[in-house]
């Protein structure tokens, strides 16, 4: 693939396969990939920086983080039944033929008529709408506002597509495989309990994918292959990759799973900032905003 | 999703089970004996704690049989699994807690 | 200062800096002439009409986390008045007429948007309870309107009205006048009205005990920031009430459990109205931000916890996923619990306590949210003239006594 076409794409390196070359299209324009990339990581590599727009002001984004922290990059994925809504362009793998529109913005992410609303930021500052809108009553600016509001669309058409779910069990759950989890995935195991190792990317081994560096003397790559492969074989020890916005576990609060999660906490499977937990029952009341 | 061990089937996921409320309590007298605050009493009043809860559980998808359960209504912690006819055990000396 | 779009275009000119508090964050004093207990939506409006309609001045709400962190920031926000006996209607439907009025008489928009509440009916027997339903509100003078499914299909377009759907819709009763408010600004909105007429809101301030004179009464309480004097003390803290109730030396007929609710992400319009399938024991609407709100049956043991399990998540969603089947592939932003004090007859606990100068608002389960304006008119009435208010006579503790209970396990809508 010529490189005018992906200015700002490395010759070597990174998880990228530069032997299979894949294109897509994003806000009507056709670019060029390739099998590993994210569309984020893509878009990036085709020099597309303005990725966004700010959910009320509609002020231009950019890509700002590489998981499930991005919260510009939101993109409505493909079209018809199987179109999804809300996904971030850093968690999206890229497949030939892909197709993404940025959300909550028209005609286009380049030309957004929502952008007036930044004209008048200054007399929509937070809350301002409890403040007014309520003469006559609320139904008269109801309309307007609600179709203002929302970022992605419901597909029209029924979801062609079937799940399974079923439950799971453990006694140790880590989240998150990067060097801490690997290591806190063996030490739990070890202890010979039921272990879950979760992981939200579709590889194990985190930043030792991509930083470089040692462990233990051991090249970091070579150190997670061996570390998962010693986790693969044992009985007592599941792993989930892709796992994490489809993965809630209920946990009574058990000083075995406290302690696994402490050390699991790293890499990008982190605890903190998935919207799903930030929320959760572990944060104190002082700490967790009102829904 | 929790798992209760069944005095007879053993850990089971909760949607086997049914659970039937506050254990241990006595009905008065012969109701024709009793007065109406009293029966009112009975028939409705709750300690509903936060913390421990002395609860009856029906194993309705396995043997069918009620048992109590030890069982802390903020954590979700079982401390104890007994039979309907037993006091629970103290704390310390549990079996089946998880 | 009053706030208007006059107000919002003037602090837009000079930068934001103009804006007063909307509340004090005052030390408790000494003394109080009246006590609430709970600072959700019920306390507060309790501590608003006392002070509005009943110039009682010296009103404390003490809340032992932050205002609106209990039921009333964890619920729906569904308001509606569609119950069967005449008790009820009467109690929930002036409730809703307060909600049409309240922004203008909080000066604090609320948006109430009275969208409409449909009760689907997926048999032959649904639509004969439907008819049923229907009739006994209009019996009581509350509107409610027999839908077919032509018509409900024209409303809720995402709704599987196929022939092959697994819950086929027959008909329907929808209350027009019912709909959704913002349940934070209900809460806000009382707390900087009731604020604004001297009421003191005291937040991180938990009771740990009543104070009683010789004859019994109450006369103030242990907080953690000290001891409060006053002679009525109202009890507004839903899931709670039990253990307060303790503290007082009685019990009630309340079982606390975790009621669940989910939020998907935000989409653009899909669903202009409230629909509840009584099968299922789900409701859904759209918030003006456009997350989908869901609620369902309750996690089926007492808890405290705020949070449920699993289980009802998946029974829930799927109920969702099978009525609206272009959500499929929406995803879910946050779900989260509350506590509700559930009562053998769904129906709430108003008046007295059996203890002198203590009186209880509870009772109200998975159904307070629709309840605050009246909750409140009744229990500030109560605690102003030591004497029930008329629409809270027939729910008074006393009937588990009685029994002249009042059912409304149907009407609450979900299963208990």
């Amino acid at each position: 693939m010529s490189r005018t076409t992906q200015r700002f794409r490395l010759p070597t390196g990174g998880l990228v396969d530069r032997s299979r070359p894949l294109s897509f299209r994003f806000e009507g324009r056709d670019y060029a990939g390739y099998a590993g990339d994210t569309l984020a990581s893509a878009l990036l590599a085709n020099g597309v920086r303005l990725v966004g727009r700010s959910f009320k002001y509609h002020r231009p984004r950019g890509i700002l983080g590489f998981g499930p922290e991005e919260s510009n990059a939101l993109m409505q994925l493909g079209s018809g039944a199987r179109s999804a809504p809300n996904l971030r362009a850093t968690e999206i793998r890229l497949h030939d033929g892909l197709e993404a529109q940025a959300v909550n913005c028209w005609p286009s992410v380049r030309f957004d008529i929502g952008g007036v609303n930044n004209l008048a930021s200054r007399f929509l500052a937070a809350g301002f709408y409890y403040k007014t809108f309520m003469w006559p009553h609320w139904h008269v600016y109801e309309g307007v506002i609600r179709r203002a509001a929302g970022l992605g669309k419901a597909p029209k058409d029924a979801d062609p597509d079937r799940y399974e779910n079923r439950f799971a069990h453990c006694d140790i759950l880590v989240v998150g495989s990067g060097p801490a989890g690997l290591a806190a995935a063996g030490a739990a195991a070890a202890s010979g309990g039921r272990v879950i190792l979760a992981e939200q990317d579709h590889v194990l081994g985190g930043k030792l994918r991509w930083e470089g560096g040692a462990v233990d003397g051991v090249p970091a790559d070579r150190w997670a292959d061996e570390a998962i492969a010693a986790l693969r074989d044992l009985p007592n020890v599941h792993i989930l990759t892709n796992t994490s916005k489809r993965f809630r576990a209920t946990i009574p609060p058990h000083p075995r799973i406290c302690r696994a999660i402490g050390i699991g906490r790293c890499g990008r499977a982190g605890w903190s900032w998935q919207p799903e937990r930030s929320n959760g029952r572990w944060s104190s009341p002082a700490m967790t905003a009102p829904a | 999703m929790l798992q209760i061990s069944c005095p007879w089937c053993g850990p089971r996921d909760e949607i086997e089970y049914r659970c039937g409320g506050q254990s241990h309590v006595i009905r008065p007298g012969p109701p024709e004996a009793i007065d109406d605050e009293t029966w009112g009493r009975y028939l409705s009043e709750k300690i509903n704690p936060r913390g421990e809860h002395l609860e009856r559980w029906l194993h309705a998808a396995g043997c069918r049989r009620w048992f109590n359960v030890a069982r802390d209504t903020a954590t979700h912690r079982i401390r104890a699994v007994y039979h309907m006819v037993e006091q629970p055990p103290a704390i310390g000396e549990e079996e089946g807690a998880r | 200062m009053r706030y208007s779009a006059w107000t919002v275009f003037k602090q837009g000119l000079t930068g934001q800096r103009g804006w007063k508090p909307a509340w004090r964050l005052p030390d408790p004093r000494p003394a109080y002439d009246v006590i609430i207990i709970g600072g959700g939506g019920h306390g507060l409006a309790t501590a608003y009409y006392l002070a509005k309609t009943y110039g009682v001045r010296r009103v404390a709400v003490l809340e032992k986390g932050w205002i609106g962190g209990g039921n009333s920031g964890r619920n729906t926000t569904a308001i509606r008045s569609n119950y069967y006996y005449r008790a009820s209607a009467k109690m929930y439907d002036h409730s809703l007429r307060l909600y049409e009025g309240l922004s203008r008489e909080l000066n604090y928009n609320v948006m109430f948007s009275q969208r409409g509440m449909i009760s689907l009916a997926h048999s032959l027997h649904e639509v004969e309870l439907a008819h049923r339903q229907a009739g006994a509100m209009r019996l009581n003078d509350i509107d409610a309107e027999f839908l077919s499914p032509a018509e409900i299909a024209r409303r809720v377009p995402i709704l599987d009205m196929s022939p092959g759907a697994r819950f086929p819709v027959l008909g329907g009763v929808i209350q027009k006048r019912a709909g959704t408010a913002r349940h934070d600004a209900v809460v806000w909105g009382y707390a900087r009205a009731a604020d604004g007429l001297g009421v003191d809101i005291i937040q991180n301030c938990e009771v740990t005990g009543f104070r009683r004179g010789p004859d019994g009464a109450v006369t103030g309480v242990d907080t953690s920031r000290g001891p409060i004097a006053s002679k009525r003390i109202g009890v507004a803290v839903a899931g709670h009430s039990s253990r307060l109730a303790e503290m007082a030396g009685f019990r009630l007929p309340i079982t606390s459990y975790a009621l669940q609710a989910f939020v998907s992400e935000p989409l653009k319009p899909v669903l202009d109205t409230v629909v509840l399938s009584p099968a299922t024991g789900v409701y859904m609407s759209q918030s003006d931000k456009g997350g989908l709100v869901i609620g369902g049956a309750l996690d089926l043991y007492p808890s405290y916890a705020q949070r449920g399990n699993m289980l009802v998540i998946r029974n829930v969603l799927g109920a969702v996923a099978a009525q609206y089947p272009s959500l499929g592939r929406v995803r879910l932003l946050r779900q989260w619990a509350g506590i509700v004090d559930i009562v053998p007859d769904s129906s709430p606990i108003i008046g007295a306590s059996p203890v002198p100068g203590l009186f209880l608002d509870c009772g109200w389960g998975t159904g307070g949210f629709k309840a605050i304006p009246v909750g409140g008119t009744m229990l500030a009435h109560q605690l102003a003239t030591l004497s029930p208010h008329p629409l809270a006579e027939p729910f008074s503790l006393e009937r588990f006594t009685t029994g002249a209970l009042i059912d409304e396990a149907a009407g609450s809508g979900i299963a208990h």
